[in-house]
């Protein structure tokens, strides 16, 4: 197992860069601030490292893809309809100006160093997530039947489109393929313990408005396992050819596939 | 005479920048292509390619160089045009249903996510780097200035100097880079450059300057929304501004309203009287007459041309507007 020893001091760095930048007085007062993915930048920054790429680029290309990660995040916050109370007006008023402004910041500290072409990638990259999104959200069963493609595409197409610019291209499967399974995961979890509609569920179900009963929640929690399940014996394949420049995602497969076992043990046990 | 009157002889050259825009909202999903071209249909003054296309004439005009600014500065108005209904919860446009009324609000932040990338897409294309600075901070001013907008709603501690920053981020910062970064990419000598900015955001501010004052003047059916909608909104414009500081009685009406977040019924009617009674919008006039001198005095050291005429007209045209 290769060390991790740098891993922590300089994501860190990257991290509280991160949080300076995002941060705005009078959005702290109303929003959280922005969830980092540390999977996503650990997975940059070995892949950048791996190639060679100087601390200040690593630095450089995590920062802006956490950016964008924030912008998309926090626009799929926006509630869907109504308004509410006034906090509730100006809270969402705030999200898409929160993720506006994150989406600038993106665009801005690359221009700062003159990254043209990164700068078309990240551009890029959120229009095929944007296409993905709408095509799992207004699914047009004639003209364009969504599949876990889009899914994939929601979840990786930054990553992969990174990863494919700065020489990495043979890392794309198994990076799109273990962040399918973490976010499969995630949403199981969020469906179980919260009965929260996510990405995933409206892809199975074709609709995010679900009425949930005894029938259709089983439904979806089959189709939950048989995509966990096929994505599972993927990445079990996929870092079995990778030649040891994979081993941080095949420690957070391992931690997740166990978490994944001891709830579907729990499960079987509760009846 | 009508706006587009004055620059009528680069029509060619705008229906083509128009159809670059059409070329490129030509998203997979069609509800996406859709929503796009929806807001495209809506129409609009394209009021930014013509700054970027007139400001380019002072350098080396060439159509294929300048569509990479003027494609992407029209992208990212309409971009925040349809996260700005979503701010606003606004159910028509241009008196057009919004994307967000006709879909719903996760449609419409997509669609604005989409055109915003697709606008920094194209501007890569430009083999300039200066204009990504340039573009880049103005996006992120533009941010923070909306965001400034929203904490501002309902503020009645609010002066001249907050106002003044406030719509330079809303309005006059996009036309200011429109005209930069036209002469930008055309190689336009750097004072043409700079004296394009300065033209540029004089206007601007001039502009909503004097959309600030035809909110009090005009009525429901010109304005398309009932007069005094600003104030109405918490939104505190110069003519308010400035009668609150003449008027004590209105000041405390203003004032008690603004405190209750505009929960509490106000006679809107008898406030926009007493506004005009303190000579605020005679005021607000001179203070955008002011700025579009400024804009004029910007293009005297420019060569005489006819983009230097057309900018010249624009600027009186907006002197003159009436909606």
């Amino acid at each position: 197992m290769r060390a991790f020893d740098n891993y922590n001091k300089e994501l860190n760095r990257v991290f509280d860069s991160f949080y300076t930048r995002v941060s705005h007085p009078y959005i702290k007062k109303f929003l959280e601030d922005p969830v980092v993915d540390t999977d996503q930048a650990a997975v940059l920054f070995y892949m950048l490292k791996d190639k060679g790429y100087s601390r200040q680029y690593i630095h450089d290309c995590i920062l802006t893809a956490l950016f964008v990660q924030a912008a998309l995040d926090t626009h799929e916050t926006v509630n869907v309809h109504g308004l509410g109370t006034e906090t509730l007006k100006t809270k969402r008023q705030l999200t898409v100006l929160a993720g506006d402004y994150y989406s600038s910041l993106y665009y801005y500290v690359l221009s700062q160093l003159g990254d043209v072409p990164l700068i078309r990638v990240m551009a890029k990259s959120i229009q095929d997530i944007n296409e993905s999104k709408m095509s799992i959200y207004k699914q047009h069963k004639k003209k364009y039947k969504p599949g876990i493609r889009e899914l994939k595409n929601v979840y990786t197409s930054l990553l992969k489109n990174i990863a494919e610019f700065t020489g990495s291209a043979d890392r794309v499967a198994l990076i799109e393929e273990f962040f399918l399974f973490k976010s499969l995961l995630a949403e199981r979890d969020l469906f179980l313990d919260h009965g929260y509609c996510g990405k995933a569920l409206n892809l199975f179900y074709g609709s995010s408005e679900i009425k949930l009963n005894s029938l259709n929640e089983k439904f979806i929690i089959d189709q939950f396992n048989i995509y966990i399940e096929a994505s599972m014996i993927e990445l079990e394949k996929l870092l079995r050819h990778n030649n040891g420049s994979a081993d941080y995602i095949q420690l957070r497969f391992d931690e997740l596939l166990q978490k994944y076992r001891l709830k579907e043990q729990c499960a079987v046990e509760e009846g | 005479m009508k706006l587009t009157d004055i620059y009528w002889y680069l029509r060619p050259d705008i229906i083509k920048i128009e159809k670059e825009i059409e070329n490129n909202i030509d998203a997979r999903h069609p509800v996406l292509e859709e929503a796009s071209s929806h807001l495209l249909k809506a129409g609009g003054k394209r009021i930014r390619p013509v700054f970027v296309l007139l400001a380019a004439q002072f350098g080396n005009y060439d159509l294929n160089t300048i569509k990479h600014v003027a494609v992407p500065l029209e992208l990212i108005h309409m971009g925040s045009l349809v996260h700005d209904d979503v701010i606003d919860d606004a159910e028509l446009r241009r008196g057009k249903k919004t994307i967000k009324s006709k879909w719903d609000n996760r449609v419409a932040m997509y669609t604005g996510d989409y055109i915003f990338a697709k606008a920094i897409e194209l501007a890569t294309y430009s083999d300039n780097p200066e204009l990504h600075h340039i573009l880049a901070d103005a996006m992120v001013e533009m941010c923070i200035g909306e965001v400034e907008q929203i904490r501002d709603q309902f503020n009645w501690q609010q002066n001249f100097r907050i106002y003044l920053r406030r719509i330079r981020r809303k309005t006059a910062l996009l036309i200011s880079v429109s005209c930069q970064l036209g002469a930008l990419v055309a190689g336009a000598a750097p004072e043409v450059q700079r004296q394009l900015k300065r033209y540029g955001y004089y206007v601007g501010m001039a502009f909503q300057i004097t959309d600030d004052i035809l909110d009090f003047v005009g009525t429901e059916k010109e304005l398309g929304k009932p007069a005094g909608s600003d104030l109405a909104q918490g939104n505190v414009t110069l003519p308010a501004l400035y009668a609150m500081e003449r008027d004590r009685r209105l000041n405390y009406k203003i004032v008690s309203f603004l405190q209750q977040s505009g929960t509490e019924a106000i006679d809107m009617k008898s406030v926009i009287q007493q506004i005009k009674q303190t000579g605020a919008i005679h005021y607000s006039k001179k203070v955008a007459d002011m700025y579009l001198n400024k804009a004029l005095t910007a293009l005297e050291p420019l060569p005489e041309s006819q983009a230097k005429e057309a900018l010249t007209q624009i600027a009186k045209y907006i002197g003159d507007r009436k909606f």
